[in-house]
């Protein structure tokens, strides 16, 4: 083992570990390559009745001296909202729009500005910002105001937090010196989150090109009191809509009866 | 966020306190002016971040526990007119039914949100603007005259001739009035109408027009609008959890806990008010929904798209 210095055979290492990374991840898009460990802590979020939001930590190795980026994309869903115009001066809904297949929930965590890791490969579109996901998911008739309507609905997704881009927040250290590093984040998750699975992706970026190194599926599901009601809800509508109303009934008559008890009449 | 509950079907997670202070304050509104509350309650929901479409469901779900409350609260004091609200109701439910298919033709021809917005301004408009005046010209009077709860001129109006002149009359004994049970069936399909045209309860356009069309004295016409507002309130509670799934029970039980207390002390607020004091402060906030509702549509909009559903 002498013949090579441990440096050497280090570097061997990492370049043929990135060439299959790099190279399957090109050829199939989601494989993840054998090897390249990403360590995510809690691996699976559960929703109780006093869930708030969750911390995760992800930690991950990837090539020295590359970028990275963590992506959540939520289920996907079929979207109508309400298009506001001017009517007799006044501000109203005029139209409906509907968007394809959207990712309820996009978030994505990068180790240095998005710009930086996607300005090469002008002619392709962006791997990794909004743009990726929201390309070609308007279903309408105004395809001229694409643009418009897509960035309003990135800041309706943004005021309820379900889209958010946190430019910056990975921090990389050495791992093993000039081969790998060590990509690390907390990834603050909202309150508002669905149950379903999610998908979360490492990608690895360097001199704007970012490729998607490794993805794996995060479960959010609900739990105890949070779950029943739920399954109530939607299993059986009728019944749930007569148990609420029983239960304000009484909740209100109860109340009542409280209160007149205690100013004695 | 410390004390903070997850609805599952909101799917979102939201600050107890602040729950139960919004039902207490719209609970106590209700109590003391004989409205459901849901055109406050609703925007303020989707102002913290719930769905439009879970925000005025659940609120109907707590204007059950509310209503419920204040009618029991108004019936222990003598002032829920049973039959009236029966009448009432029926009308409302015919108005409703009626309401659903008119907005169903708008919808057709692409008006609807344009006639929503502005019936829903001008109803606001009228109905506050002349409690406002009506009330205050009344408070001016002199202290005898104050006890008299309708707005009569020297001779009778035209209308009072049209209601005296009716024929099916009965007497209302809570209410002290003798009137042809058309009148209360006829002005219930109207406020059932325009509740459908505008997605609210009603409760605000019912209110004045006990007092004004119906002329039944002001503490029984909060108690028996609560009475009305309960069934409108169970109905659309079904409806909405069958159909759209969209109630969120446990929003709807932490705010009915604060809103069926606040219900309480509204009503025992508005016992030892005079009719023409809860009046106009009634009206204030009718007027003050009416200005907020005017400013949002002459203003230009922070964001240009929006979710359906809500008020």
């Amino acid at each position: 083992m002498k013949l090579f210095p441990l440096r050497i055979v280090h570097r061997l290492f990492a370049a043929v570990s990135l060439f299959t990374c790099l190279s399957t991840t090109a050829l199939y898009g989601e494989q993840s390559s054998p090897g390249l460990q990403m360590i995510v802590q809690p691996n699976s979020i559960r929703i109780g009745s006093f869930f708030s939001g969750e911390k995760i930590t992800v930690r991950a190795a990837i090539p020295h001296g590359y970028q990275a980026a963590l992506r959540i994309l939520g289920p996907r869903e079929d979207l109508s909202l309400m298009r506001k115009g001017r009517v007799g001066g006044l501000w109203m809904n005029i139209q409906e729009v509907h968007f394809k297949n959207l990712p309820k929930v996009f978030l994505l965590w990068t180790s240095d500005k998005l710009s930086l890791m996607e300005k090469a490969d002008p002619e392709g579109p962006n791997r990794l910002g909004y743009s990726s996901v929201l390309s070609g998911a308007l279903e309408s008739e105004r395809r001229g105001e694409e643009s418009l309507l897509v960035k309003e609905l990135i800041k309706l997704k943004e005021s309820d937090r379900l889209y958010h881009i946190f430019e910056g927040t990975i921090r990389i250290k050495p791992l093993a010196p000039e081969v790998w590093d060590q990509a690390e984040a907390v990834l603050d998750l909202p309150a508002k989150l669905y149950p379903g699975s999610y998908r979360l992706e490492l990608w690895a970026g360097k001199e704007g090109k970012a490729r998607l190194i490794q993805s794996g599926d995060l479960e959010v599901k609900l739990v105890g009191f949070a779950a029943l009601i739920s399954n109530l809800a939607k299993g059986k509508g009728l019944w749930y809509g007569i148990l609420a109303v029983l239960v304000a009934t009484f909740s209100g008559l109860l109340i009542g009866i409280v209160f007149s008890s205690k100013s004695g009449h | 966020m410390g004390f903070s509950i997850y609805l599952p079907i909101a799917a979102t997670s939201i600050n107890v306190f602040l729950l139960l202070g919004l039902g207490g304050l719209v609970g106590f509104l209700s109590g003391l002016f004989g409205v459901g509350g849901g055109f406050l309650l609703t925007p303020l929901l989707i102002m913290f971040g719930i769905p439009p479409t879970v925000a005025a469901a659940s609120d109907s779900n707590q204007i059950v526990a509310a209503s419920a409350s204040g009618t029991y609260a108004h019936y222990r004091l003598g002032n829920v007119d049973f039959k009236m609200g029966i009448l009432l109701l029926i009308g409302g439910l015919i108005g409703g039914t009626l309401g659903v298919q008119l907005v169903k033709i708008l919808r057709a021809t692409g008006n609807a949100d344009f006639v929503i917005k502005i019936t829903y301004v001008a109803m606001l408009g009228i109905i506050g603007g002349y409690m406002f005046v009506e009330s205050l010209q009344s408070l001016k009077r002199a202290p005898l005259e104050e006890e008299i709860q309708t707005a009569s001129p020297e001779k009778p109006s035209f209308y009072a001739r049209l209601i005296t002149g009716l024929p099916f009359k009965l007497h209302f004994e809570k209410s002290g009035i003798h009137i042809s049970f058309l009148i209360p069936l006829i002005l219930g399909i109207l406020v059932g109408v325009l509740a459908a045209i505008m997605g609210v309860g009603g409760g605000f356009i019912m209110v004045p027009i006990m007092v004004y069309l119906l002329r039944m004295p002001m503490h029984v016409v909060v108690g028996t609008s609560l009475f009305q507002i309960y069934f409108t309130c169970v109905n659309v509670t079904i409806m909405q959890a069958s159909i759209n799934h969209s109630v969120d029970f446990i929003l709807a039980l932490i705010l009915l806990v604060g809103s069926s207390s606040g219900a309480q002390l509204g009503s025992r607020v508005s016992k030892r008010l005079k009719g023409d004091q809860i009046k106009i402060l009634l009206a204030v906030i009718i007027l003050a929904v009416m200005i907020q509702m005017l400013f949002g549509l002459v203003r230009t909009p922070h964001l240009l798209l929006s979710y359906k559903g809500g008020h």
